[in-house]
């Protein structure tokens, strides 16, 4: 059976092998349909990849950045950029942290919670 | 006047009403005729506590495959050790309820300060390191030094967050720039005045320069890499506006990957609604629900 790595799980899938965590307790048993809520039990508990029974079918979801409009775009990036106290590009975790942090600002926008939690002061 | 390190923690009072669960429990642990159900009947004495416990038990902060009905359930399955480090964090805020929010949104500060356990304690069970409920409180506790600032010495927040918005600067630059002195510090001092284990301790006084730890370098790594990962994904405030540098070699001390960040977002999301009515109560509703 196909290993699929937890953040790739869609609910709907069907998990093939039990799953334990490290002290052998059992979090998921085989046959079990993936829902978002277990995926979130499964990274929690830092499950690394679940063996599941068919992974036909899952779609990555299209970039999300594609799915705002660039002004938006550019409006979110230019103030995320602002407040890193160290240069974007000083270091590749660096980069990595501001895509990641950028995609949740993102979903944030497409889900109607517009440019929330941006500032304090 | 200036005011020392010690001058300003003296004003704080001693650890909330669970630590005289956490005595009770001492002691029940080293009376060898005890069982789970006389530990259970200690907390289920005060039935507030009791329902918090239950509740993130239950919560997918744990993500137990089976419900929790008792008290003695939770303390078998999260352990004895465990469970004290989250009533000493529940001890915690008890102590700094009620901190004005004048220069930084409480809601906020408790928000960063649960996110960044919830992210410290994820890390640590992904990279198997023992007691994750330590890194919890660790990750909790981080920033407690400037609430200690807040409420001991109102005048010279104001000065220092008048550096703070007149400047690039950041605010434990502006913290040290008036006082001479850190929050970090500050936090350490009021610890060690708690009687805290050192690890905690160091965890604290470290968590901008975790290199300088000694031999609690992986401690100090991991609240530092969570601290910089609620500040980048901002999961609430802590007053600072801006996102502090990351030291890459905590990054690789504690062996962070872009997917384990990835997933263990996702976790905070998860988990940080349960968290906050577990620990929070009613003194800090939460308004604003994550994407």
């Amino acid at each position: 059976m196909p290993k699929v790595k937890t953040e790739a799980l869609r609910a709907g899938m069907v998990v093939a092998a039990e799953v334990k965590n490290m002290d052998n307790m059992l979090l998921v048993s085989a046959g079990c349909v993936i829902t978002d809520k277990l995926i979130g039990i499964l990274s929690a508990w830092g499950i690394s990849d679940v063996e599941v029974q068919a992974c036909d079918g899952v779609e990555e979801a299209g970039d999300i950045l594609q799915q705002l409009p660039a002004e938006t775009l550019k409006e979110l990036s230019t103030g995320l950029e602002s407040i890193f106290w160290e240069a974007i590009d000083s270091s590749p975790v660096q980069k990595e942290a501001f895509k990641l942090a950028l995609r949740r600002k993102a979903k944030q926008v497409l889900a109607g919670k517009g440019h929330s939690h941006d500032e304090q002061h | 006047m200036t005011n020392s390190i010690k001058q300003l923690t003296e004003g704080i009072p001693s650890l909330g009403s669970c630590t005289g669960v956490i005595a009770e429990i001492e002691r029940i642990v080293k009376d060898p005729a005890s069982t789970l159900a006389d530990l259970g009947e200690i907390i289920e004495k005060d039935p507030d506590l009791a329902a918090r416990l239950l509740r993130l038990g239950n919560s997918a902060f744990y993500g137990f495959a089976q419900r929790l009905e008792t008290v003695s359930e939770a303390i078998s399955l999260i352990g004895i050790r465990q469970v004290e480090d989250l009533l000493l964090a529940s001890s915690v805020i008890e102590v700094f309820e009620g901190v004005p929010a004048v220069h930084v949104n409480m809601e906020s500060f408790w928000e960063h300060s649960l996110a960044c356990g919830i992210c410290a304690r994820c890390i640590a069970i992904a990279r198997q390191i023992s007691a994750v409920e330590k890194f919890f409180l660790a990750g909790l506790i981080h920033d407690l030094g400037r609430l200690v600032l807040l409420s001991q010495v109102p005048k010279k927040a104001t000065e220092i967050f008048a550096v703070y918005h007149g400047q690039r600067i950041l605010l434990r630059d502006a913290e040290r720039e008036i006082l001479g002195f850190d929050h970090a510090q500050i936090g350490e001092e009021l610890l060690r005045g708690w009687h805290y284990p050192p690890n905690l301790v160091q965890a604290v006084a470290h968590h901008h320069r975790p290199m300088a730890a000694g031999i609690f370098q992986l401690e100090s790594s991991v609240v530092h890499v969570a601290d910089y990962i609620v500040h980048v994904m901002q999961f609430g405030n802590s007053g600072e506006k801006y996102i502090p540098p990351l030291n890459l070699r905590a990054w690789e001390r504690v062996g962070m990957t872009p997917d384990l960040v990835e997933s263990i977002i996702q976790s905070i999301d998860e988990q940080i609604e349960a968290v906050h009515e577990s620990f929070l109560r009613s003194s800090h509703p939460r308004t604003k629900p994550r994407a």
